[in-house]
């Protein structure tokens, strides 16, 4: 088994204005917003109105979903299920039979979520148990709040055999997956991984964040302006929900079933600032991104100066301007330039745990298309920004990159939890 | 009481056609398609309709249709 390099064959994306990979891609190549007004929090006084909401398709004409052991019942579940086997079948791997007894046991899932099932617990555990009736929750509850739902239904539906659980480090969440599947095909133990994350909608969710004042309350009226990454008006961010699912294989595998190969995951790096040094529950220690980011070139092998691309964490909060010096500095180390950096967040907002693989997903179809996606709403550049790495290095408006190979995409979440995942264009 | 069974087994059943070939012999998880987690809501379902309350060792030895009416038959007081 050839476990040394580690191919993505297979993408799922289930995003806000977005509800697979061909729409996905149309979305970055437009720098279309898939930001809306949301009612529901506008009738729960929420302070920010708007939000991505990833809409579900019509699962009920696939045949899996007939499948007697999947039954979704919460939104997490029901997203990674779809963006899952998107990423299964767009590596041409067949859906198996539901009545076929045989096990794929090269194959595993880590999908992980920073939240998990709370819409269901909110909507249907709290208040049957609250009010004496617990017992009438019903057969669904506990497989669809568990982290591990989502890996539990896809192994359900793809008749997986290895490894099928979740990880959870808030916002790192979707490439700290990446990476623990990217280790688990290094080490000789699967041949193929379906790594990600999913984050479902409820305003239970959201209320933790707007009530942390980290939320955009200042655009209700705007949408599609909402997400502002790098903007002097940025506000704070804007939540989302969505699932991001990538299938990684070892390279022998994936040649010798002629599969596509949408990328190359080069490697990367995990680590958490210990809430030292200024960093908190809620604000990174800046040694500890940089440590992340030295970490990530470092075992991915990868030279700064030939990265073509940076996909920042960058939220729209206050944190952005000094992302983006972290960034300077961390290429400055090598006496290279930062490279064009964009947000993602700016078209579809914050999808929490599932963040880091939708953005993930973004960057190899930047990489596999050749194009650099716009930072939406950063007309009004911050200042420090634009005195840190000077207006171009930051792409407002689509540009074409045929020579784009590889691309640094960074996470950073609640807990002082810092991710940082090298990705490339493959090639033999 | 059996169709009003069956039409509660309906609602757990995700392809009507395993009902083609379906009679009181079928199992419900091999033959119905019933996910396994939804046995206590169709206990649920039952209990509800009937105004019983089905003993939990006993659900655990059901494995039909015929099985499940039985039990059901046994259990709803008589006159």
């Amino acid at each position: 088994m050839n476990s040394s390099r580690v191919v993505i064959t297979g993408l799922g994306a289930v995003a806000p204005g977005a509800p697979d990979v061909a729409a996905f891609l149309q979305m970055l190549q437009q720098g279309r917003s898939g930001i809306r007004h949301v009612p529901e929090l506008a009738e729960l006084k929420f302070g920010c109105q708007v939000g991505g909401i990833a809409e579900l398709p019509d699962m009920t004409a696939h045949k899996w979903f007939r499948y007697h052991e999947v039954d979704l019942a919460s939104n997490f579940v029901q997203l990674a299920a779809v963006a899952g086997v998107e990423a299964w079948t767009s590596a041409g791997l067949p859906v198996p039979d539901p009545e076929s007894e045989q096990v794929d046991w090269d194959s595993g899932a880590i999908i992980g979520t920073g939240i998990g099932g709370m819409d269901l617990v909110a909507n249907k555990v709290v208040p049957l148990t609250a009010s004496g009736r617990g017992r009438r929750i019903g057969g669904l509850v506990t497989q669809n709040i568990m982290p591990s739902g989502p890996a539990a239904h896809l192994a359900a539906i793809l008749a997986l055999g290895n490894q099928a659980t979740a990880n959870s480090s808030a916002c790192c969440t979707g490439t700290e997956a990446m990476l623990e599947g990217y280790y688990r095909i290094r080490n000789g133990l699967a041949r193929r991984m379906l790594v990600g994350g999913a984050e479902g909608f409820s305003p239970y969710f959201w209320a933790g964040f707007d009530a942390l004042k980290a939320l955009n309350s200042k655009s209700n009226d705007a949408p599609e302006a909402a997400s502002r990454p790098m903007s002097a008006s940025a506000r704070g961010f804007v939540p989302a929900s969505g699932a991001g699912v990538l299938l990684l294989e070892d390279l022998d595998s994936a040649l010798a079933r002629g599969a596509p190969i949408y990328g190359e995951l080069l490697g990367g790096a995990m680590n958490c600032g210990g809430l030292r040094k200024g960093g908190t529950m809620t604000f990174p220690n800046y040694e500890g991104v940089a440590r992340c980011i030295h970490d990530a070139f470092r075992l991915s092998g990868v030279a700064p100066a030939e990265v073509g691309l940076v996909s920042g964490h960058l939220t729209a909060t206050k944190a952005d301007p000094s992302e983006v010096a972290g960034w300077r500095d961390a290429f400055a180390k090598y006496g290279v330039a930062i490279p064009p950096i964009n947000a993602p967040k700016s078209m579809f907002g914050h999808c929490l745990g599932a963040a880091g693989a939708l953005e993930s997903i973004a960057v190899v179809l930047q990489l596999r298309h050749g194009f650099l996606h716009p930072s939406i709403n950063c007309e009004d550049l911050h200042l420090q920004i634009a005195t840190t790495v000077g207006p171009e290095a930051v792409v407002r408006e689509f540009r074409t990159a045929p020579e784009l190979r590889i691309a640094v995409k960074a996470s950073f979440g609640f807990g002082d939890v810092n991710s940082c995942v090298l990705l490339g264009k493959y090639s033999d | 009481m059996e169709n009003q069974i069956n039409e509660i087994l309906r609602k757990y059943t995700r392809d009507d056609a395993v009902w083609d070939t379906a009679d009181a012999t079928a199992r419900l998880r091999e033959d119905l398609k019933i996910n396994s987690a939804r046995v206590v809501d169709i206990v649920m379902d039952i209990e509800d309709a009937f105004g019983i309350t089905i003993d939990d060792d006993e659900v655990d030895l059901v494995e039909t249709v015929h099985e499940l009416v039985a039990l059901v038959r046994k259990t709803v007081p008589v006159g």
